[in-house]
């Protein structure tokens, strides 16, 4: 048995080795000014222009800096940050942002206003595919550049060209030609070609296959009313430029004047645009460190590695350790350098939550990204000194599909929503302090969503039965799609108990894991589904775009002229509360409709050590570290 | 013996050749989309993503190019940790899980082996019957309830060892005795038994007859017969535990393997679930290897009919 005294006595020597820290680590990072915070999951990236996320988006915040920061306490509100100063023209369609001469990036390179432009350009650049790439159609023409619309680019500013009478060629690929598009122009055998032109569309093709109509014109279907002289200029034009880059051509709204000055020019009046450029979309990118590691369009090269990265915020990045954890630095370059109190930040991909409440209240972290729902009451009374309860820019929805009966009837979904009681779900189930949702957009600044969706029961009833059913006799059954979480399935519950006793109808749960939940909402494979949606910036339109015909995140059917004339007339106003106004209007028409249920406003719990100071409640929750401070621990 | 190993070899490749095409048609049936996002991206974003990962292209084209990479050592990218390689993730991870794993290991043989052979020399007494119910409890007790129940117990109460994390040496404790006492359950049954066949045996009464002590009768005379059980089951047990845990790895933020198992198959990523499954098949296929060659070495009469 000498053996097994010896392991015994060797790992209890190990462990008393190794438990010589004696302090909490947040004891050690509160003497070095480390904050340490929990940020829910691993980032997909740090390249601003191929992520996505929020919890991507808390560490892009920290290593670079936009036009302008968020303020640390006030919501909407835009502190100069890159760019010192900026001014608007009377209809807010034209901006000129005037850099700081003493921005420069990490490295000690100058910021300047190309920086701007390249990152601006590489965003939208169709070879890139960018995710994000629409919160930058704000400029004028980028939507145009980023879509690849060649022949748009190349005519329809040339008065030599009909382009009302062009536009009606096949620029962007026949649905319904039958070809293989994965294979390229030198893969084809002749009997493929034609349809294959057909299915890409003109917009599409490169020099090969341009040559191969030039020399047999009936490889392509032109409308006829099209002369032939135009047919050859364009594809002679086409083919002069395949290939390449039409960035230039395509007049994009962003231009530098000089080093230091930037000019938007935008596609309708945006007073909020401050707050547009504190989205991590709109950050400068290093051109000389990204053109080092590759072209301009290449996806995941290494200059994100850390060494390799520069960036122009308060901090850098310094260590990445996969799943493990990220360390950023403060830049010694930041031309504010004297505001920034931390030393770093260190961020934990914490996926598991309880896990992260144990490793918070063990002194591992001085910041949680968010506390489990069922864990609010009891942290509401033994946590108090810890926990935090804020609104959130978003809402909890439950999408319809209104293309399949007996959804397609507007009084149908109402009575759905009358039927829920928003309230006790709240108190008694989700118990996170959320706010009951009247509407979709929650309210932010000056925006007063109009209040249609309420709990009336005996209303309900009656719409039920004005559409043909009442007491829900003769009512399909319907199913309720949800994802494989627990919580999920407690709230499907929820509802369909509502929808029983109040209704008299009947709904079945279907349970799908997470992606194909999501695909099933794509397809509009489904009928009933709560989801959610969180906003990119404080603007009702980042909650009511979505609803638009035939928007990647609509997702319901639905489609009305009368919304989407509202959004554009609003997008045509100037005055900003005028505006509002008409979005509210806009807003109404989506929920007298009603292809979304609201349900409620996002609340945001977490725990925080009351030695970090500086982090105040923020509807985006996107704190701008710069000001945040650790004091001493008491 | 030689012939022996290259057939085994052989039919290992084969194995692992069949588990990567099953998994390739299998996860692409799997109602989903490899590039679906919570927040919808626009059409020609995804049409030119699904190039990029050359997913328009024909099933039996994409098999091909894909078992051509393969061949050559390239897993190709993953799709749902975007920008890394199959092989980055394989090689960042696979330590991690094998450093956890080998601890587990260690404590599970250290624990169950001695345990199993008390309860077997104190047959039907109370030590045995402790001990069995322990290796019961230990079998029984799923990690997702251990694990919380070390955090809250042990972690929060001393200021020695972390809830979680991988920063220092005594961060592997807890994931280690987590992830170890299933399988140390496991041993202490497997050697209990095993012990328990071996000493009624005749050769047994007559060493014990003749006055060899019984410290000397257990390591030399019994052991090596009665371990055989448990070294059958150590092998795929060892793959298994040094590949990670999924519950382990996220319950103690352990940057190792397992999870990637999990959340290669619900984001739909395809190539990391191939390689994953590719790379434990080989794990697998050699840890069964070398329990064969294990056996032949413990076992003389085995030995013998092969020769």
């Amino acid at each position: 048995m000498r053996i097994f005294t010896k392991i015994i006595l060797a790992t209890s020597i190990l462990v008393s080795l190794s438990g010589c820290k004696g302090e909490p680590p947040i004891a050690k990072a509160n003497k070095e000014k480390i904050l340490i915070v929990g940020n829910s999951n691993e980032p997909k990236g740090l390249d601003p222009h191929l992520v996505s996320g929020v919890l991507e988006g808390n560490i892009l915040r920290a290593i670079f800096e936009g036009l302008c920061v968020d303020h640390p306490s006030k919501d909407g509100a835009a502190l100069p940050g890159a760019a010192e100063r900026w001014e608007a023209n009377d209809d807010f369609t034209i901006w000129t942002f005037h850099l700081r001469k003493d921005g420069k990036w990490s490295d000690g390179t100058p910021l300047t206003a190309e920086d701007f432009v390249f990152s601006y350009h590489r965003l939208l650049h169709p070879d890139l595919a960018a995710k994000y790439s629409e919160l930058l159609y704000f400029l004028k023409n980028a939507d145009h550049y980023n879509k690849n619309d060649r022949c748009h680019i190349l005519f329809s500013n040339d008065a030599a060209f009909d382009w009302s009478l062009l536009k009606t060629a096949n620029l962007k690929g026949d649905p319904n030609a039958k070809a293989d598009t994965s294979k390229s122009f030198s893969e084809l055998n002749s009997s493929e070609i034609k349809s294959w032109i057909a299915a890409k569309g003109l917009d599409s093709l490169g020099k090969n296959a341009l040559e191969a109509i030039l020399a047999d014109a009936s490889l392509f279907d032109w409308p006829s009313n099209i002369p032939s002289a135009t047919r050859t200029a364009v594809l002679k034009r086409l083919h002069e430029h395949a290939e390449t880059d039409l960035f230039d051509l395509a007049q994009v709204g962003v231009q530098a004047v000089d080093d230091y000055t930037l000019r938007f020019t935008l596609r309708a009046p945006t007073p909020f645009l401050p707050e547009i450029t504190k989205h991590y979309t709109w950050f400068p990118t290093p051109k000389h460190c990204i053109l080092k590691y590759g072209k301009i369009a290449d996806r995941f090269t290494p200059w994100t590695d850390p060494g390799n990265l520069v960036s122009n915020g308060p901090f850098m990045l310094t260590k990445w350790v996969f799943n493990h954890h990220i360390d950023i630095s403060k830049n010694p370059n930041y031309w504010d350098a004297d505001t920034v109190k931390l030393n770093g930040i260190r961020y934990l991909p914490t996926s598991n939550t309880y896990t992260e409440t144990r490793m918070f209240l063990d002194g591992q972290m001085h910041i949680t990204d968010s506390l489990a729902p069922e864990m609010v009451p009891y942290a509401e009374k033994n946590l108090k000194q810890f926990h935090r309860q804020e609104p959130y820019v978003g809402v909890r929805f439950i999408r319809l599909n209104i293309t399949k009966k007996p959804l397609n009837d507007p009084r149908v979904r109402h009575a759905l929503s009358l039927a829920v009681d928003r309230k006790l779900i709240i108190e008694n189930l989700l118990q996170g302090g959320q706010i009951p949702a009247s509407a979709i957009t929650p309210p932010n600044g000056d925006y007063q969503p109009p209040a249609i969706a309420t709990f009336d029961p005996v209303k309900a009833r009656k719409l039920l039965a004005e559409a043909g059913f009442p007491d829900g006799k003769g009512f399909p059954e319907l199913k309720i799609l949800t994802t494989d979480r627990e919580t999920a399935l407690a709230e499907a519950e929820a509802y369909l108990s509502m929808w029983k006793e109040h209704l008299g109808i009947n709904v079945r749960i279907e349970q799908r894991e997470w992606s194909s939940y999501l695909k099933a909402q794509n397809d509009l494979a489904y009928d009933i589904a709560p989801s959610g949606w969180i906003g990119d910036y404080l603007d009702p339109t980042t909650f009511l775009e979505m609803w638009s015909t035939g928007n990647g995140n609509n997702c319901t059917g639905f489609s009305n002229v009368a919304f989407e004339q509202a959004l554009k007339d609003a997008a045509l106003i100037s005055d900003p509360k005028a505006r509002l106004l008409k979005l509210a209007e806009a807003e109404k028409t989506v929920l007298e409709a009603m292809p979304v249920i609201p349900f409620y406003w996002y609340t945001k719990n977490y725990l925080i050590q009351p030695n970090v100071k500086n982090w105040h409640p923020l509807l985006l929750s996107n704190h701008p570290y710069k000001f945040v401070d650790l004091a001493p621990a008491p | 013996m030689l012939r022996i190993i290259f057939k085994r070899t052989f039919q290992s490749i084969a194995v692992v050749f069949f588990l990567f095409t099953f998994t390739f048609f299998a996860i692409r049936a799997i109602p989903g989309d490899p590039l679906a996002s919570d927040k919808n991206y626009p059409e020609h974003v995804k049409e030119k993503l699904t190039s990029y990962y050359g997913l328009d292209k024909p099933l039996p084209v994409q098999y091909a190019i894909y078992l051509g990479r393969v061949v050559t050592g390239d897993l190709g990218p993953s799709t749902s940790k975007e920008g890394r390689s199959v092989n980055e993730i394989i090689s960042q991870s696979f330590p991690v899980s094998l450093v956890v794993g080998l601890a587990g290991i260690t404590f599970a043989i250290c624990l169950g082996i001695p345990m199993g052979i008390i309860a077997s020399l104190k047959k039907n007494s109370w030590v045995d019957y402790f001990a069995m119910t322990l290796a019961m409890v230990g079998i029984c007790i799923p990690s997702f309830v251990l694990g919380p129940l070390l955090q809250i117990g042990i972690a929060m109460k001393t200021d020695m060892i972390n809830v979680a994390g991988w920063g220092t040496p005594a961060d592997i404790f807890l994931p280690a005795i987590t992830l170890g006492i299933g399988t140390a359950a496991y041993l202490a049954r497997l050697t209990r038994g095993g012990m328990l066949e071996i000493l009624s045996q005749d050769y047994i009464r007559t060493a014990r007859a003749k006055g060899v002590p019984i410290f000397k009768l257990v390591i030399k005379h019994t052991l090596r017969g009665a371990l055989l059980p448990a070294v059958t089951f150590l092998g795929p047990a060892f793959a298994g535990i040094i590949t990670g845990s999924f519950i382990v790895e996220t319950l103690f933020q352990v940057p190792g393997m397992g999870q990637h198992f999990v959340t290669a198959v619900t984001s739909k990523d395809y190539g990391l679930l191939q390689g994953l499954v590719i790379f434990y098949g080989f794990l697998m296929a050699g840890a069964n290897l070398l329990v064969d060659f294990a056996l032949v070495f413990l076992n003389p009469r085995l030995r013998d009919s092969n020769s």
